[in-house]
């Protein structure tokens, strides 16, 4: 047992137990388990593919529904009602929380995360559910519902910007704002994203080359502290705070409200580019953000020799100066001349013509969803998010939302696309990669610490996303499991990190981000949150 | 036929539902009857919540699993004390109307046009790109949302009736942000609602395009 591994455990008054189990596993040598490198404060001895925290045992659970219940909160413990969150997006991970509070104002979750102290009752804080290695679920303890706070409180046309309740999900909030023609920046491509959440771990969208991740953009916030405060905080306010709960996986705070930059809403000019191999099509995407000639920039691919380079413009003069300027150095084709070298290429390979009618029936399935009547006019794209959303959902959402990533410098980028679809052609007959640029704030370096860009990016960081497709083969959860632990094996011998919505698992902290800044944001954990009851077990 | 055991709570049917956005509370939705159904819950343990859902429709169309969700909620209705107050006969269609040249002519840029959703919503695939033409050719407003799912006023819906979902906020939403002159309507049943509560003249689709009601 390392000496970092009994530092930990008597947190969590585990230690005697544990050394228990230890002693009794090293004295039979009958442990069938394989050799754990996990983090130190990982759940010993436990294989990496099970990572499920241990359930809460409901210590005080009696005293803390009576306290709570006498101050006005309604605390739900029906398993009708609870069972609502029993999983989250990628639905690997289950836990039934032992009541359910919608949240509705401030002050009421003021008052609980009081309690919740007090009774050192853990609360997991949920928004959309979509996390995907069970961050929002609960097991045990007290699951809060921040959808329940979801209210757009103002929108400042002028100013442009908008203060919002952060339960809200992005799609809602885009209904509100084009009312006004605005729209927000950019948010994750999956409508059922909530403000507070992406704020808490990133979110990515095809404008981050440009904007940078949602969690960038936030103005100010309104949080709820692990103690019960609530506290205003942005980069002049408060600005330690803000450091932390942006980017900070929701470990020092629950976001309340935000205040977000908006902006007239546009539609997009959409061109897509056909590449036969990731490499040139990785390099292109890199020279196209460097030049700043888009608006919006992404890679998808459909299989590994029919690779998506998608480009967009928030404008026509934006549009022609790129057609004039920048296009002819790109090395991809359009879709007419890529499918006739695609076919030439596939005519003298019969064994690969199971390939070929894979990708036209992709083509046929897709593309409509990609590009559907009801949100084209005139050749330009209305309300992306719904259009990708829906695809998304449509083509690679199920019951298991199994979505790894790997984030990386630019230099580690292209390295880091061809080894883990190296990962995903070991596990997957058909897979898809979503790869985009964020741009990177240089005064928010500080926010970026604990977070999922690494640390050694400049200017811009890379992402990018490996998405199973099942076509309707059942996988099990240990090979789903496998196939996300075998993608962030890749991000730790590159020594760079994971991005997405809440995609760093608790038994990959340290060896992510190193003992040094992981106790440092302990320590400081520790200090917010006395109990450790806050979104626990998510990294700590 | 998927069923309410194949919810995966993706939340899309939250998006467009007219109840879920009045009570931001997810046991008021398609996904919620689903859940509570996956964990025991039959309709007569969600009489309370199957009261507020004004059977628009919208969410059959946003669920990526293909759950007949209108029928889900039917069952959980018959299974419940609510059975015997059992939902509206479905209304006269008006597409048909809407489809007469007069109206693109009759329409203006500061209409606001009210699709009858529960019919638009049944026939999506078909109409919906109808409606879109029209939009465009007219520059009147809809009742759409994002989605391209119609707002459902819920007037004359059970609900409404039990006094379980706000029609002044409903109107407040459909009516936020919009410089509007006139409302027309395809369900005669909004036309009184909406005049009393927004004070514009609101008209039936067939003065507009000069048919008589029974038209249709």
């Amino acid at each position: 047992m390392s000496v970092l591994q009994t530092e930990f455990l008597p947190l969590r008054g585990l230690l005697v137990t544990v050394e228990h189990e230890l002693n009794v596993s090293e004295i039979t040598g009958q442990s069938s388990l394989p050799a754990d490198p996990v983090a130190a404060d990982a759940l010993i001895g436990i294989p990496r593919q099970q990572t499920n925290p241990s359930r809460w045992q409901g210590e005080q659970w009696p005293e803390f529904v009576r306290f709570v219940t006498e101050q006005g909160i309604e605390l739900r413990e029906q398993r009708v009602d609870t069972g609502v969150y029993v999983t989250d997006a990628g639905g690997l991970a289950y836990g039934m929380p032992h009541g359910v509070v919608v949240a509705r104002t401030a002050g009421q979750i003021a008052a609980l995360m009081k309690a919740a102290q007090q009774f050192a009752v853990p609360v997991t804080v949920r928004g959309g559910g979509l996390t995907t290695e069970g961050e929002s679920v609960a097991f045990g303890g007290v699951l809060l519902d921040m959808t329940g706070m979801s209210a757009v409180l103002h929108v400042d046309k002028q100013a442009l910007r908008v203060r919002t309740q952060a339960g809200i999900f992005w799609h809602h909030l885009a209904e509100v704002l084009r009312r006004d023609g605005l729209d927000y920046l950019s948010a994750p491509l999956n409508l059922s994203s909530s403000v507070g959440g992406t704020l808490g771990v990133g979110g990515i969208d095809v404008n981050s080359a440009k904007f940078g991740c949602s969690a960038d953009q936030a103005i100010a916030l309104q949080v709820v502290t692990p103690t019960g405060e609530i506290v205003e905080c942005s980069d002049v306010e408060n600005s330690e705070l803000f450091e932390r709960i942006i980017l900070g996986y929701g470990q020092f705070g629950i976001i309340t409200e935000a205040t977000l930059p908006v902006r007239l809403y546009t539609p997009l000019r959409m061109h897509y580019f056909y590449y036969g191999s990731l490499k040139p099509c990785v390099e292109d995407l890199l020279m196209l953000d460097s030049s700043h000639a888009c608006d919006y920039t992404g890679i998808l691919t459909m299989m590994d020799t029919a690779i998506t380079l998608l480009v967009a413009f928030d404008s026509d003069a934006r549009e022609a100066a790129f057609l004039a300027q920048v296009k002819p150095k790109l090395r991809g084709y359009g879709e007419l001349m890529f499918g006739l070298r695609l076919a030439l290429s596939f005519s003298w390979r019969p064994w690969q013509w199971q390939e070929a009618l894979f990708l036209l029936r992709r083509k046929r399935e897709l593309f409509p969803d990609l590009q559907p009547d009801l949100h084209m006019q005139d050749g330009k794209m209305f309300d992306r998010t719904v259009v990708f959303s829906r695809a998304v959902w449509k083509h690679w959402g199920d019951r298991h939302m199994v979505i790894p990533d790997l984030a990386t410098n630019r230099d580690k980028f292209v390295e880091a696309v061809e080894r883990g679809n190296a990962v995903c052609r070991k596990y997957f007959p058909c897979y898809t990669l979503y790869c985009v640029g964020i741009r990177l704030r240089e005064e928010h370096r500080a926010h970026y610490e604990l977070s999922s860009i690494p640390a050694d990016a400049t200017g811009w960081a890379y992402g990018c996303e490996f998405e199973p497709m099942y076509n309707g083969v059942e996988y099990s959860r240990d090979t789903l499991q496998s196939f996300k632990n075998e993608i962030y094996d890749v991000g730790v011998e590159l020594e760079t990190s994971y991005y997405r919505f809440g995609g760093m698992m608790k038994g990959y902290i340290r060896r992510a981000l190193g003992d040094a800044v992981v106790e440092k944001h302990l320590k400081l954990k520790q200090q917010a949150d006395p109990a450790m009851i806050l979104n626990r077990d998510v990294i700590f | 036929m998927p069923s309410f055991s194949d919810c995966y709570g993706c939340s899309l049917c939250l998006l467009s539902c007219p109840m879920w956005l009045q009570r931001r509370d997810v046991r008021f939705s398609p996904q919620g009857y689903a859940k509570a159904m996956q964990h025991g819950a039959d309709g007569s343990e969600m009489a309370e919540t199957l009261s507020a859902c004004i059977q628009c429709g919208a969410c059959d169309l946003l669920c990526p699993a293909g759950i007949d969700l209108t029928g889900m909620i039917n069952t959980a209705l018959q299974q419940s004390d609510l059975a015997n107050k059992q939902h509206d006969q479905p209304s006269t269609d008006w597409f048909a109307m809407s489809c007469d040249p007069a109206l693109r002519h009759a329409l203006r840029e500061d209409d606001l046009y009210i699709i009858d959703a529960v019919a638009f919503h049944r026939h999506h695939a078909r109409r919906a790109l109808h409606y879109e033409k029209l939009r465009q050719a007219t520059g009147c407003s809809m009742n759409l949302d994002l989605n391209r799912m119609a707002v459902a006023t819920g007037i004359g819906s059970m609900a409404a009736r039990l006094q379980s979902f706000d029609l002044r906020k409903q109107v407040e939403w459909l009516l936020q942000g919009r410089n509007v002159q006139r409302i027309i309507v395809e369900n005669p049943a909004d036309q009184a609602v909406l005049i009393a509560m927004t004070g514009k003249p609101v008209l039936h689709l067939s003065e507009l395009t000069g048919s008589s009601a029974g038209h249709a």
